[in-house]
């Protein structure tokens, strides 16, 4: 009984730093995919929060099937989606609009006056869907297959998911006049 | 330009200028940790009680008996048809789909487990009564186990607690045809003054009783509910309701809440009853962008969803408005949602000290004209130095201002 009851405090500690190292290491990406979803500093911080402790609480079930990174990330798309879903943010607080501007002197006057700028802000003024799957490929540079993995469908409806997304860029775009930024 | 380098620019851009000020999460790291620790102390002990009732049940009740009223409680006079549930123990959480918990909450703060029900046995420290934050744990437990919908059946699964069958005499005449009272953390004996669907101020205020819940049933499927439960060395009795349409309000019945700059004058009360009544925008005309804004968040905070999706502008650019059906569906299948609005709403009552409004022509795309006369941003600016919150709202061609929809940008 005594070895038992060693064995599991043993188990537990293990089980507490591989969790440390998953917030050391995972935090700040995490907390970055989750604002460009969501858009809004203190709701990513919130998001991210419960991400860890989705995490953390099922940490014993991680069968390395996929990789940590992939696992979690996946956990914070769900989460970000379920506030998405949410009546109050959707009907109040979607419009959030980000502020995209440069801190620095030096690159900050190449690049506020940089187009690049404006299509940060187009990016991000997209429909949560569109600007998911945009920040997936292009921000956090999964493949394919690991969107498919994260999102949990095919790889076919990844592609068709991108470039609706893309379509929809290039339509704002000509919208706002900067088809050829 | 070439939309493909574009994107793939988007990572460098994103870093300098969208995400400047998120380098620093070290305070965010150890409150992950601290909160990771905390939740794993309360898996364990709500695991403890669990376990206490399975291999001792009748023990456990007759000891309850010292301090907490057992199977039997309520009234001495039960009114007719009034039922006692067996098997007393905690409130069981929603088993599927649990709602997100809002903003700063997570996960539930230790001692959940250790709030007894009805019939739990008094621990050394339950002799003075039970803590606020046994209370309020007992709150958030029944807030995640109760939804619009559930039948009779599954809310007895998920609260395992006894209920009396009230009869409201007709009294409340709010659309429900059946009410069930369950109180929790009740001394032995106490019998409240009040018939059983009128607050019982007395007992909560002495914390004779913790918490009272209160249900409404419609055709054998939960209409609505209210908790009323006592917390602060005030004993202040606060009043939550979930209502029919999936809405709730919450209040501080003892208190009469603080002036704010939200409060509707006479004037703008005039004028919310007029639209409530006929919902036409003519009643609204002559109002100011910052007076509808102060209508509509009534309207929000009354949970008068009708009248809120009234308030928006129609169509045009605001095309993404859904319908007013899907509007009032959304509503009722969120209670989290429902939860962060309460909450947001309370927030900005406090806070709001003024407002500042800019009227600008209305953003239209290139070359097509915008429907609306003017567009208007209400600036909310509070009292602790955060950031004013913009609020849109749009004239309409009726020269009325009305809210855009997802206003708050």
């Amino acid at each position: 009984m005594r070895k038992l009851e060693q064995a599991n405090i043993r188990l537990e500690k293990t089980k507490e730093a591989v969790f440390e190292s998953l917030v050391r290491g995972y935090v700040k990406k995490i907390l970055r995919l989750v604002y460009l979803i969501v858009k809004d500093r203190n709701l990513a911080e919130d998001i991210t929060q419960e991400v860890f402790l989705k995490a953390y609480k099922n940490l014993s079930s991680f069968r390395e099937e996929s990789s940590m990174q992939t696992w979690v990330y996946k956990i914070a798309v769900n989460e970000s989606k379920k506030y998405l879903r949410s009546w109050s943010f959707r009907h109040l607080f979607f419009r959030a609009e980000v502020d995209v501007e440069v801190v620095g002197d030096t690159e900050s006057a190449v690049l506020q006056s940089d187009s690049r700028i404006r299509f940060a802000r187009l990016v991000m003024s997209l429909p949560p869907t569109h600007r998911q799957i945009i920040v997936l490929h292009y921000y956090e540079e999964l493949s394919i297959e690991e969107m498919a993995d994260i999102l949990d469908i095919s790889a076919g409806a990844i592609h068709t998911r991108l470039h609706r997304a893309r379509q929809k860029l290039r339509e704002q775009l000509e919208k706002e006049g900067l088809e050829w930024i | 330009m070439d939309l493909e380098k574009r994107l793939r620019e988007f990572k460098q851009t994103a870093d300098q200028a969208i995400l400047r000020e998120m380098d620093d999460t070290a305070e965010l790291e150890e409150r992950i940790l601290g909160k990771a620790r905390g939740g794993q102390k309360t898996a364990e002990r709500k695991f403890g009680h669990r376990s206490l009732y399975k291999v001792g049940a009748a023990a456990v009740a007759a000891a309850s008996l010292l301090l907490f009223s057992g199977p039997l409680f309520g009234p001495s006079n039960p009114a007719p048809g009034g039922h006692v549930t067996t098997g007393p123990g905690p409130v069981d959480p929603v088993p599927a789909d649990p709602p997100s918990l809002p903003a700063g909450t997570a996960p539930t703060p230790p001692a959940p487990g250790t709030s007894p029900g009805i019939g739990q046995p008094p621990g050394t420290d339950q002799l003075s009564g039970p803590s606020d934050e046994e209370i309020q744990n007992k709150v958030q437990e029944i807030k995640e186990a109760l939804r619009i919908g559930l039948t009779q059946e599954e809310v007895k699964k998920r609260i395992q607690a006894p209920y009396n069958v009230v009869d409201d005499n007709g009294d409340l005449e709010n659309g429900a045809d059946e009410f069930w009272n369950i109180s929790f953390f009740k001394q032995e004996g106490y019998v409240p003054e009040e018939p059983e669907y009128v607050v019982d101020e007395t007992g909560l205020k002495a914390r004779k009783v913790g918490l009272n819940l209160f249900i409404g049933w419609k055709e054998k499927k939960l209409y609505m509910y209210s908790i009323q439960y006592v917390q602060g060395e005030k004993n202040d009795i606060y009043f939550y309701m979930m209502r029919p349409n999936g809405t709730v309000g919450m209040e501080i019945l003892n208190e009469r809440p603080s002036p704010s700059v939200l409060d509707l004058g006479d004037s703008l009360k005039n004028a919310y009853f007029g639209f409530v009544e006929t919902k036409k925008d003519g009643v609204l005309y002559g109002l100011k962008p910052a007076d509808i804004l102060k209508l509509y968040l009534h309207a929000e905070e009354e949970g008068d969803l009708l009248t809120q999706y009234a308030f928006y502008a129609d169509g045009g650019d605001d095309s993404a408005k859904p319908s007013l059906e899907a509007f009032l569906e959304d509503v009722k299948n969120d209670p989290a949602g429902a939860e962060n609005t309460q909450k947001r709403l309370a927030d900005l009552r406090a806070h709001v000290i003024g407002f500042e409004t800019k009227e600008q022509k209305p953003e239209s795309p290139s070359g097509q004209k915008s429907k609306y006369l003017a567009e208007a941003i209400v600036y909310m600016q509070f009292s602790d130095g955060r950031e004013a919150l913009p609020f849109r709202l749009v004239k309409n061609q009726e020269g009325v201002w009305k809210v855009s929809w997802m206003p708050i940008q």
